[in-house]
């Protein structure tokens, strides 16, 4: 064992003297790092400022009498990544416990900082998401219903969380719903797009070309605040809820990425696919939609996940419509006073869970790409 | 079975006839919608900016901007030749625009410089023998890109930047780099004050034939432009060097002297510096993995050591490969220094809020503001397509 | 599907294919030079040459999927698109011809996203609207004439070369075509699959399809063709039966092509 481990050593880190100059520098920053890090973690941070404002972080300033309706987003949110992940994953033995333990582990949080019913509510959630994941892995009929199940668990948290007004929303609930509205929103737009793009029509070219490459040289942010200025002076008697507004400056801007990815999917069809189609007779409408879209989607699907993660990046933007997302409501609980001294408290819980979501999209859109390239071999 | 229809066309021609005038018809319908909804939508914007007793006009742009900005520098046509100097408030709103497009372009530029840089080289740690160094640069490049780049920006600033200590109290590092919370002063080259105009013109003359060696092609002419180089190099020491480090020195009032960045200058340029070094690092990985096992090999089976392989047989095709993404991403970073607002350095973007905020001149503004930044996109694929070109004609046998 | 049992050698029966004086060209690079032909209904016409010599464009012409700047092809009566048609499109007119019309590619040109009965049984469905039990019905009869019942829910990627080019021979005759046209239907089959195609193209041949075939298999081309065409440098060299094209070849050209292919 000893030698094995000696072996690796020899191997991976003190191969050749260049290697073991490095290894010998790293090491010792790393250690130190590490240490630091972990006193810091452990001895000298003040967690109870995350669980003082936990409720402001998830939810922003969502009414506290109307929070069942959070928990219900929450727990639809849940049934819809589980029933994803049944479509992606094998809920195998592992990965089942692996995930159950998280889900375990911030239920207790749940429960130690803001009491037993939240425990309970965020254990059933994650219940909830298990037992979709694992009856989407098993069932043909439930893998049907996935994607209208989708739709409607949208719909139905938009619903819900409406009741108090779009402008209460806020924390990492208002990221994650914009995120998913705005990744389903895009989708057929884009497509749109990209078929334009590729369309025997010179003018309908020429539009498609001219949008998507105006909105691949422009910020997100210019995109996002001036669509929210101009729907107003458009419709000045009604007023569309800034969040909406918002909405639809996302959904325009990443259309044209989607455009992009879609192009690219349908460039990826085999000319023979095409011509194989015309020969038995097929028209235009019936090629696209029951030949090309269906094989140019599945080559795009793992960059259509990679994009949620570019979505969910930008719905950080939304304070400059005066949002309160995840980002600004941390940022909120710095402005006050009494929490001025837990910068590093704030921002680190910040990072971690939008890195432990990024990371997950990541893995999901990689896990695919593995899944399709060896699927086409 | 079927009838025999003697030599028909496939077309009718009366159908032939619908299908062109219906081509053209949905051509014209197609434009029709479109510009009839883009005219539909300025007019409703422009109407509803005149109930408001606003304009349409460009005019705004040479009023006083009657606001100030942290820093910019503007262009300024004060006697016949345009200068620039630094923005200030008499100036007017064109002026202020410029001012927040220098801003950006000056994080934009050097961002660029810097994250190529320092993205190969953790493009290539990402491919170390070293296990620990191959692995810490994954984990970098990971944490980078799976989180918003605003939360980094914010990050920089509110956590690492301001957390500076403050000027007075600030220790100078390396010799002249002093980190402060007021800011970043790195040690500056400054025109000696008695430095005369010869020297100088000959000190530009060195620079320029410099220049010049490294775009002429052939041995030649590169040698002889390094000589006049050399030659105006000497001529200029000898009348007396017209340039001198200017180091900056840390007092009781803050740091002073030196090449000065302010606070929200060193948050912005360090976190797209970084967040951009993670994606060029994944954009040279990917090339490096994408050449031919055989390219390695065949360097191997020739005796070339690791590092000669990777420099000589190994970069030169990457940097073929890795073009059309670094533009792509020298893109998105200069679309990024628009997030500057979250902070509020003055780029082009928060200037032009401002500006419309004091004006409501949120049309003319953000038609300004999208050409602009269309106008660098198209720069920046033109530069990157002329290198690729050179490149590419240079490396004939390919 | 009507079976015609007339294998009289002559080519002088009602054509369905006619071409005349038929000119292609990419660009600069001439393809086809006033190409003459008529293909009889029933009969099986293999086309012969060296790559490059514009056969499998001749066929693709036949089908619409090439267009051709000047001449004239008439399927069934009806007068392909020119070069210059391409910009009115027509796409639908054009899809009524192909419908009569059954083609096989060197690459199979399977759906991939689609098991091997959804393969055969799209076609019928989406565009001579049948229901999809009858399409079901039909693609699984056909499936058995090609052998291949057993691999009906099986997907492209899980069948060999051989059972894909049989599937891709199931999906064209889904359609009941009146002439089906073979582009080097075994060009890209490892040797020992190549049996399996012939057989079921042989096979047609004896009920009486019309075929048009390009193809290198000598052996094959001499046993079912009615009529062999060499085309050399986008010309038609020669016509003839098997018997004079193989044994008697006029044109210097023709025997050493010949002479090259059968060595092998």
């Amino acid at each position: 064992m000893n030698a094995v481990a000696l072996r690796w050593l020899h191997r991976n880190l003190f191969a050749k003297p260049f290697d073991a100059a490095l290894s010998l520098v790293v090491i010792p920053a790393l250690a130190w790092a590490a240490y630091a890090s972990l006193h810091w973690v452990l001895v000298e941070a003040r967690w109870e400022v995350i669980g003082g404002s936990l409720k402001v972080l998830m939810v922003g300033i969502y009414p506290a009498d109307q929070i069942w309706r959070a928990w219900f987003s929450a727990a639809t949110l849940c049934a819809m990544f589980g029933a994803g992940l049944g479509l992606a994953m094998r809920p195998g033995l592992v990965a089942l416990t692996a995930v159950a333990s998280v889900a375990v582990l911030i239920a207790a949080t749940v429960a130690a900082v803001i009491g037993a019913g939240a425990g309970v509510l965020a254990a059933g959630s994650a219940a909830l998401g298990l037992a979709a994941w694992s009856g989407v892995h098993h069932s043909t009929r439930a893998q049907r219903l996935v994607l209208p199940g989708l739709f409607a668990g949208v719909a139905a948290i938009f619903v819900v969380l409406s009741a108090p007004g779009f402008e209460v929303w806020g924390g990492l609930l208002l990221s994650i719903v914009l995120t998913i509205t705005v990744s389903i929103l895009s989708v057929p737009f884009g497509i749109l797009l990209a078929l334009g793009r590729q369309s025997r029509i010179a003018s309908l070219r020429l539009i498609a070309t001219a949008y998507i490459e105006t909105m691949r040289s422009v910020p997100l942010i210019l995109v996002v605040y001036w669509i929210w200025i101009i729907v107003p002076l458009l419709a000045p008697d009604t007023a569309v809820p800034s969040l909406l507004r918002g909405m639809a400056g996302y959904a325009l801007f990443f259309a044209a990425y989607v455009a992009e990815y879609v192009r690219s999917g349908l460039q990826a069809v085999p000319k023979g696919q095409i011509e194989a189609a015309r020969s038995l007779g097929m028209g235009t409408w019936t090629l696209n939609l029951d030949i090309v879209l269906p094989q140019a989607l599945r080559v795009v699907v793992p960059s259509l996940v990679g994009q949620i993660l570019d979505i969910f990046n930008g719905a950080t933007l939304v304070f400059i419509i005066g949002l309160t997302d995840f980002l600004r409501a941390g940022q909120m609980i710095l402005a006050d006073p009494q929490n001025g001294g837990r910068t590093y408290e704030i921002y680190v819980f910040l990072f971690a869970v939008y890195f432990a979501i990024g990371g997950a999209i990541t893995y999901a859109s990689r896990r695919l790409e593995a899944h399709l390239a060896r699927g086409s071999r | 079975m079927t009838m025999q229809i003697a030599e028909a066309h496939y077309i009718t021609p009366r159908r032939r006839r619908v299908l062109v005038a219906s081509r053209w018809l949905l051509q014209a319908a197609i434009v029709a919608v479109v510009a009839g909804f883009a005219i539909w939508l300025g007019l409703a914007v422009r109407e509803a900016l005149a109930r408001k007793g606003i304009q349409f006009s460009f005019g705004y742009l040479w009023n006083a901007a009657n606001i100030s900005l942290s820093e910019g520098l503007s262009l300024s046509l004060d006697g016949v030749w345009p200068v620039l100097e630094p923005f200030s408030p008499t100036h007017s709103n064109a002026q202020a625009l410029f001012a927040g497009l220098w801003n950006s372009l000056k994080v934009a530029l050097t961002a660029i410089v810097l994250c190529t840089v320092s993205g190969t080289l953790l493009g290539i740690g990402r491919l170390s023998t070293n296990w620990l160094v191959r692995n810490l640069c994954f984990g970098l490049v990971e944490c980078v890109r799976n989180t918003p780049l605003l939360i980094q920006i914010v990050f920089w600033y509110f956590a690492v930047v301001l957390r500076f200590p403050p000027a007075n109290a600030a220790s100078s590092w390396l010799s002249g780099v002093i980190a402060s919370r007021s800011g970043l002063f790195l040690p500056g080259l400054a025109v000696s004050e008695d430095a005369s105009l010869v020297s100088l013109g000959l000190l530009v003359a060195a620079v320029a034939s410099t220049i010049a060696a490294l775009v002429m092609r052939g041995g030649r002419r590169k040698l002889a432009c390094l000589a006049v180089a050399l030659v105006a190099l000497a001529l200029a020491a000898a009348l007396g060097f017209p340039l001198s480090f200017d180091l900056p020195v840390a007092t009781r009032f803050g740091a002073r002297g030196g090449f000065a960045l302010s606070p929200e200058m060193t948050a912005i340029l360090l976190a797209i510096t970084v967040n951009s070094s993670a994606y060029v690092a994944e954009i040279v990985r990917g090339a490096i993995d994408a050449l031919p096992k055989g390219q390695w090999e065949a360097a191997a089976s020739l005796g070339l050591s690791r590092s000669h392989t990777l420099r000589d047989i190994i970069l030169p095709q990457v940097v073929r490969i890795v073009l059309p993404s670094l533009a792509n991403r020298y893109i998105s970073l200069t679309k990024d220094t628009s997030l500057g607002i979250a902070i509020g350095f003055p780029d082009l973007f928060n200037v032009y809020g401002t500006v419309s905020n004091q004006t409501g001149r949120n049309l003319e503004g953000v038609i300004i503001v999208m050409l602009t930044y269309l106008a660098l996109s198209w720069i920046i694929s033109a530069c990157v397509n002329a290198l690729n070109a050179r490149i590419n004609g240079q490396g004939g046998t390919r | 599907m009507s079976a015609i049992q007339n294998l009289s050698a002559a080519p002088a029966r009602e054509a369905i294919v006619s071409i005349s004086r038929l000119n292609k060209s990419f660009g600069a690079f001439h393809v086809l030079r006033d190409v003459d032909l008529a293909v009889g209904r029933g009969e099986v016409l293999v086309i012969i040459g060296a790559s490059g010599s514009g056969k499998s464009t001749l066929i693709r012409c036949v089908n619409g999927l090439e267009m051709y700047q000047s001449g004239k092809l008439t399927v069934d009566g009806f007068q392909m698109p020119t070069q210059a048609d391409r910009e009115i499109g027509g796409e639908k007119e054009l899809a009524g011809i192909r419908k009569g019309v059954g083609m096989v590619f060197q690459q199979f040109n399977l759906f991939p996203h689609m098991s091997a009965l959804d393969n055969v049984a799209i076609a019928p469905v989406r565009v001579r609207g049948r229901t999809r039990e009858e399409a079901k019905a039909i693609a699984l009869r056909l499936l058995e004439r090609v052998g291949l019942r057993d691999h009906a829910d099986k997907f492209p990627g899980q069948l060999s070369g051989g059972q894909q080019q049989r599937v891709a021979i199931a999906r064209s005759l889904a359609m009941e075509p009146h002439i089906m046209l073979f582009d080097e239907p075994t060009s890209a089959l490892d040797p020992e699959m190549v049996g399996e195609v012939l057989d079921v193209m042989r096979e047609l041949a004896r009920e009486g399809m019309t075929m048009m075939i390009v193809t290198h298999e000598m052996g094959f081309a001499r046993e079912v063709a009615d009529r062999v065409v060499y085309i050399d440098h986008g010309r038609i060299l020669e016509i003839g039966t098997p018997a004079e094209i193989f044994d008697r070849p006029s044109h210097e050209r023709t025997r050493t092509f010949l002479s090259r292919v059968l060595r092998h």
